[in-house]
Order: structure tokens, then C-alpha cells, then sequence
């Protein structure tokens, strides 16, 4: 079992903890409900499997962001998903929460500039905790959360504030 | 105001029981299931990106060839195989480094470049904490050589012997609109001048007449002391070039030890419409016996390594280059000599890091570890310091533990 400061975690005290932040962030990456689900559901098993030891909680927590990032950037180009489940379909069967279009804008964002506004209005970190998290400079966490406020002013026809 | 709604909403969503249910019972029947072996996610690509090979202390690259009598000549470093490592590609994002199109573009033109092992022992120089008021003569005297005429200035005090911000800062802005940045007494930095090319010549002066008296300058039989530049360049995520451009004082008929103190110590670097003049430091604490390169290359290779770039892997890296120089990054409580060893892994994969619309395939990634080249038994005399995004860089297994 994966273990924090060398204590064991039990499945129950991970998914109590970090559900919802996976939970989110998976359907935030994904597009739909549907899908961010199956995708959390494959980071906590990833978790299971590797076993790792986490020194701290940002270091645990840094792990789950990347691996749930990583695994929605794969699930998007997986033949397989492309083939069986239709974006627009799942969405149509679990709509994502209703926030006036933001959060499409956001889903539509590139990469790179989404999940820096997400770490930051969603889970509210500050632009040096995710860098630690993203493991880039600080700099480049606000330069993209410029740049992606600007792509958000464009897409939703208003400042983003 | 959509921000917000944005927070209300999916800050909100929680997982439901049936998923949680699903996921825990996953969970439970992965327990005891390793995960499989992954290869390197990115050999193939960086090999097209790359030919590269390590023979004889001489970096190759398809595109490059150093020549093995220039500056670009390392130590010879041990042929390098590298065994398959087990990479999970959750970790290898959190690796961070420099983007380059060449390695040799960040190894620039350092004196002990293939001389390593001529070297013993070196001093190491105190980095004093000035008062207030030694910092405004400093800075007086300093924008007088430069011709700046100063308007106003802010004394920001040093936020303790631990931190980064360990010296004072004296920031001034001067009636041109340039901007000093005095830190310490060891660095100034200059910056919003309306003429940088001219700032940059005035500097250059500085640097090669300050050691001189008026005697000695107008004297037939005094030569100026040489100059020896070197560019240092890496990207940014947009494909970008970020130069450096630096200038240092360098006498071909000086000692090695000489030759290092004047380029890290009587040396400007030009970045950004950014100058940076060193200063030199204050007095020698002592001359301490020095690590060996190999021994340097252990520490790494084990996990004891500083700097910004970051791998999980330094026991599978590919040693590109090592020098060494004085350390004069912010927060030092001492200016020693550090190995700097330039590395690479041929699982860092430029596609994962260049912006949408940037073609990845010119670049790859240069990872710079540093590594105090005094020996490990006087450390605690003189301790090591280096920063990133505000905290110690120090890379240490028990990051993993």
C-alpha cells in the first residue's frame, strides 16, 4: 500500500481524502462526467499498484495531479475510447455542472494552460504550490495562467475575473 | 464574476456513493498487483532528435561536432551504458530541466574545461551581510562609475541566514529611468535603461580598469587585462531563444585557481535587457582540499545534488559535461567552488513540454546539477546553499522516502 511519512494508507483514507480532487480534476480533463469517472477510478488503482512512498502530503498530492493529467491527455487520443464512447454522447448521458459555459471553456483550454486555472480557481493554489505541483518555475505557472485568462476572455466574450 | 461561478459549481462536485463503491472494490482487488515494467516512453523519438555519444570526454550531437581541443572538452567521463531503467511515467513530469537545441550550448567557456584534475584544493570566500549603510556607498560609488544619476532608492533588509533573501537589497531608480538592483555586495543588476548597449560597454570597462590605478592606466607598461565571452543559451516552451551573453576577465598566462576566481567573480552577464555586473567577494575563509570529479559524479549519481533541474533517474543519466566554478547564486553563505554537471535522459520527451503550434523535434532537454566540490569532510564548515521557487534546491533521497 502506498504510504505517507511511512504510514500506511488504507484505500478507505485515500479515496476519503483525495476523491474529490481527482474526481474533479478527471472531469474537468475529460469532458464528461462518464469519462472522469472511469479516469479517477484508474488513478487510484495506478496508486494501488505502484506502491509508492510519499514524504509529504504535497508530494502525494502532486502525484495524483499528474498522474489524473497524464491519464486524461491519454484518454482523449485512446483508439478505444474514440471507437466505444462519443464525447458528446457521454455528455448527453452525465452532463457536467452547469456553470454558464466556463466550464466548457475551460474543459477547451489546452493542457498546459488548463490545469493551472483549474489548481488555481477550483483547488485554490497559489502560483508557487503549482509549480511544485507541475514541477515547472513559477514564472511559467503565471505566464500561462495569463495566457490561458486571455483565451478565456476571448472564448467567453468577457474578462475573466 | 464567471470565475466564480466556475469555483461555485465544480468546486463543488463530490464523487458519487456508486463510484466510490466501484473504485474502493478496484482498489481492493489491485492490492498485491504490481504494476508492470515500462520502458523509457521516449527513446525512440529523442534517438531521432539525437546521435549522441560520449566518447573520450568529447559530447557529439548530430548536429555539432566539438572540437576536442576547445573549450567544449570535458573530464572524461566513463562510457555511459545505461541499463533499461523502470520509469513511471507519473514521476517523469515532475523532472525539470533546460531545453536546448544543442547541449553544448549550455556549457559555454569555462576555464577548467578538460583541466579538472589539475585541480586540489581552491579557497572559499565569505559572502558578508552588509549594513545599510555600506550598501548605499556601494551603490553610490557604483552608479557614479556608471554615469547614473540616482532619484530614489528602497533598502529592503535580508530575511535571515537561511533564506534565499539572505542579503539586503538596495534598489534604485535613477533619473534616466534605469533601475540598480544591489545585492548584498556581491551582485548589481541593471535593468530599464534606455540605452543598454551603452550601460553594457560602461560595464565592460568597469570590469576591466577597476583593478587598475590611474597610474597604471596610463602607463605604457601596463597592459588591460584580456576578456573572454561565452553565451549560454536555452528556450522557452514557445521555442524562444533565451540568451545569455557574459563577459570575463581571463589571463590565457594565469594560474587555473586565477582564471576560475575571474570568471565567476570579474565577470557581467547580459539577459533580457538585464545586466548583471559580480562583484568580488569579501575575504578568503580559508583554501579547502576538493573532491574529485568522479566522486562529484557519485554524489549525483546517489542522490545528493542542488540546482533546478531535476531527475528522478541520476543513476541512468547521460553525463554530458562537467566544469567547475564559484557558486554565485543568491542566499550563499559562502562563495565555494561547485562541480557542474550537465546531463541528459533519453526519456524526456519534448513533445510533453513545447507549447501548442511549437514543432518539439529541434529540441531536447539539459538537465544542469550542481554539486559543492569541497570535500564532503569540511561541508559543515562552509555550508552549501542553493535555491529554487523559493525553497532549498537540495535533491536528496529522502525526497523519496
Amino acid at each position: 500500500m502506498p504510504t505517507l511519512n511511512g504510514n500506511s494508507l488504507s484505500c478507505e483514507e485515500i479515496l476519503d481524502r483525495y476523491g474529490p480532487l481527482v474526481y474533479r480534476m478527471a472531469i474537468q480533463g475529460t469532458g464528461s462526467v462518464a469519462d472522469g469517472e472511469d479516469v479517477a477510478q484508474e488513478v487510484f488503482v495506478s496508486l494501488i499498484q505502484c506502491d509508492p512512498r510519499f514524504a509529504d502530503e504535497t508530494h502525494l498530492k502532486a502525484w495524483l495531479i499528474r498522474a489524473t493529467a497524464n491519464r486524461c491527455k491519454s484518454w482523449g487520443r485512446s483508439p478505444w475510447h474514440r471507437r466505444t464512447v462519443p464525447l458528446e454522447e457521454a455528455r448527453q448521458a452525465a452532463p457536467p455542472p452547469e456553470t454558464g459555459g466556463t466550464w466548457e471553456a475551460v474543459a477547451a483550454l489546452p493542457p498546459k494552460y488548463r490545469w493551472p486555472v483549474y489548481l488555481h480557481y477550483i483547488e485554490g493554489y497559489t502560483a508557487a504550490e503549482i509549480a511544485q505541483l507541475l514541477g515547472c518555475p513559477r514564472n511559467t505557472v503565471l505566464s500561462r495562467l495569463s495566457r490561458a485568462r486571455a483565451k478565456l476572455k476571448d472564448a467567453l466574450k468577457e474578462e475573466w475575473a | 464574476m464567471n470565475s466564480k461561478d466556475y469555483r461555485s459549481t465544480l468546486g463543488g462536485v463530490t464523487p458519487s456513493p456508486a463510484w466510490r463503491e466501484r473504485t474502493l472494490a478496484a482498489m481492493e482487488q489491485a492490492q498485491g498487483q504490481k504494476r508492470p515494467s515500462r520502458k523509457p516512453l521516449a527513446i525512440a523519438a529523442t534517438a531521432a532528435v539525437l546521435a549522441v555519444a560520449v566518447t573520450g570526454g568529447v559530447w557529439l550531437s548530430g548536429r555539432t561536432e566539438v572540437d576536442p581541443d576547445g573549450p567544449g572538452t570535458a573530464r572524461t567521463p566513463e562510457p555511459v551504458v545505461t541499463p533499461t531503467p523502470t520509469i513511471d511515467p507519473e514521476w517523469i513530469y515532475f523532472e525539470t530541466f533546460s531545453i536546448v537545441t544543442d547541449p553544448s550550448q549550455l556549457m559555454g567557456n569555462n576555464p577548467t574545461a578538460g583541466r579538472l584534475e589539475e585541480l586540489t584544493e581552491l579557497p572559499v570566500y565569505e559572502n558578508p551581510i552588509p549594513t545599510e549603510d555600506q550598501q548605499r556607498v556601494l551603490l553610490n560609488h557604483l552608479a557614479e562609475e556608471l554615469g547614473c544619476t540616482i532619484a530614489e532608492t528602497d533598502w529592503s533588509p535580508g530575511t535571515g541566514e537561511e533564506t534565499m533573501g539572505r542579503e539586503p537589497i538596495l534598489e534604485a531608480e535613477c533619473t534616466d529611468g534605469t533601475q540598480l538592483r544591489l545585492r548584498g555586495v556581491y551582485s548589481l543588476q541593471i535593468y530599464d535603461s534606455p540605452d543598454l548597449a551603452a550601460v553594457t560597454e560602461t560595464v565592460r570597462s568597469y570590469l576591466i580598469y577597476n583593478d587598475m590605478t590611474p597610474e597604471e592606466m596610463l602607463s605604457s607598461s601596463n597592459i588591460p587585462p584580456q576578456t573572454s565571452q561565452e553565451t549560454l543559451e536555452d528556450y522557452a516552451y514557445t521555442g524562444e531563444s533565451m540568451p545569455t551573453q557574459a563577459t570575463f576577465l581571463l589571463d590565457p598566462d594565469a594560474t587555473l585557481e586565477e582564471q576560475i576566481y575571474s570568471y565567476s567573480f570579474q565577470r557581467m552577464e547580459v539577459r533580457n535587457n538585464s545586466l548583471t555586473l559580480y562583484l568580488q567577494p569579501g575575504a578568503s575563509v580559508g583554501t579547502y582540499p576538493l573532491r574529485s570529479p568522479d566522486d562529484a559524479l557519485d554524489s549525483f549519481r546517489s542522490w545528493d545534488y542542488w540546482g533546478s533541474s531535476f531527475t528522478y533517474h541520476p543513476e541512468d543519466a547521460q553525463i554530458i559535461f562537467v566544469s567547475l566554478e564559484y557558486d554565485i547564486s543568491m542566499g550563499q553563505p559562502y562563495f565555494q567552488p561547485v562541480y557542474r554537471i550537465l546531463f541528459t535522459q533519453d526519456y524526456w520527451d519534448m513533445a510533453d513540454r513545447m507549447f501548442d503550434g511549437v514543432d518539439p523535434s529541434p529540441f531536447m532537454g539539459v538537465g544542469v546539477a550542481y554539486v559543492p566540490a569541497i570535500d564532503p569532510k569540511y561541508q559543515d564548515e562552509v555550508p552549501y546553499r542553493r535555491y529554487f521557487n523559493d525553497g532549498l534546491a537540495h535533491h536528496i533521497p529522502e525526497e523519496l522516502a
